[in-house]
């Protein structure tokens, strides 16, 4: 499991669940990229989290 | 939701045909023929009941190379490359089609990549032509009855060497395309908490 927490300090979002989007790639591969996640916390402090 | 989990695999078989006159470790015979070449290589065996090995891979990439000429991207030769997988038994996997999947065919499962099964060999064969290269691959096999069901058909190994790349998008309400703000690799063994090898 890829688990990650990024900064988004500085961006101009007040709803980063909605304008954020991450997507995982396994060994450089499109094919079974995962696309379909969504953070599972937005912190006070402007970070984003999946776990 | 899939929160972010990848089967783990193998690590990938491998095919060194840097050289077309040095036949590599995997490579059984050559035909040269006058205006083509055609390398047969030694049957894999389905390694799905083995003990998990680590050995160093390109995680299924190919690398253009050769020895004996000094650009390998027009320089290079094409041969046609015969592939042979040994079922257990000698007979095909019930209900299942097999592919041959790497970078060198683009992860593609279609008709140009689907292993058929040969009777009289009892083994699945398929031919590629390759240009000269190190390459990795492996096989997949996919449920002929939920066809979304695309396994390595030799399983999946928790110690598996894997590198996953993070992108990250940003696009506020107003943009009209996404925007990428970040980019994060990791990779599985190397970047282990507490163990890096």
């Amino acid at each position: 499991m890829i688990r990650f927490t990024a900064n988004i300090n500085g961006l101009d979002s007040f709803s980063a669940a909605q304008q954020v989007k991450v997507v995982i790639l396994q060994n450089n591969r499109w094919d079974n990229a995962i696309r379909d996640i969504a953070p599972t916390f937005v912190r006070a402090i402007r970070s984003i989290s999946v776990r | 939701m899939n929160n972010g989990i990848f089967p783990g695999g193998k690590e990938w078989r491998w095919l060194d045909l840097r050289s077309f006159r040095l036949q590599s470790d995997r490579v059984e015979r050559a035909n040269y023929n006058k205006n083509s070449t055609e390398m047969f290589l030694f049957t894999d065996i389905d390694r799905g009941g083995q003990r998990y090995a680590y050995y160093s891979d390109l995680n299924g990439m190919y690398s253009a190379e050769t020895y004996e000429t000094i650009n390998p991207y027009w320089q290079a030769d094409y041969a046609t490359v015969h592939f042979s997988l040994a079922p257990p038994g000698g007979q095909p996997y019930a209900n299942k089609d097999i592919y041959l999947a790497g970078q060198l065919t683009n992860y593609e499962l279609n008709e140009k990549t689907q292993m058929v099964f040969n009777k009289e060999k009892g083994l699945y064969e398929i031919s590629l032509l390759l240009k000269q290269g190190y390459y990795n691959y492996t096989y997949i096999s996919v449920d002929r009855n939920n066809p979304q069901i695309r396994v390595d058909l030799e399983g999946n190994y928790w110690e598996t060497e894997n590198s996953y790349t993070i992108l990250m998008y940003y696009k506020s309400f107003t943009d009209r395309s996404d925007q990428l703000i970040g980019v994060s690799r990791i990779n599985s063994r190397s970047d282990r908490p507490g163990v890096s090898f």
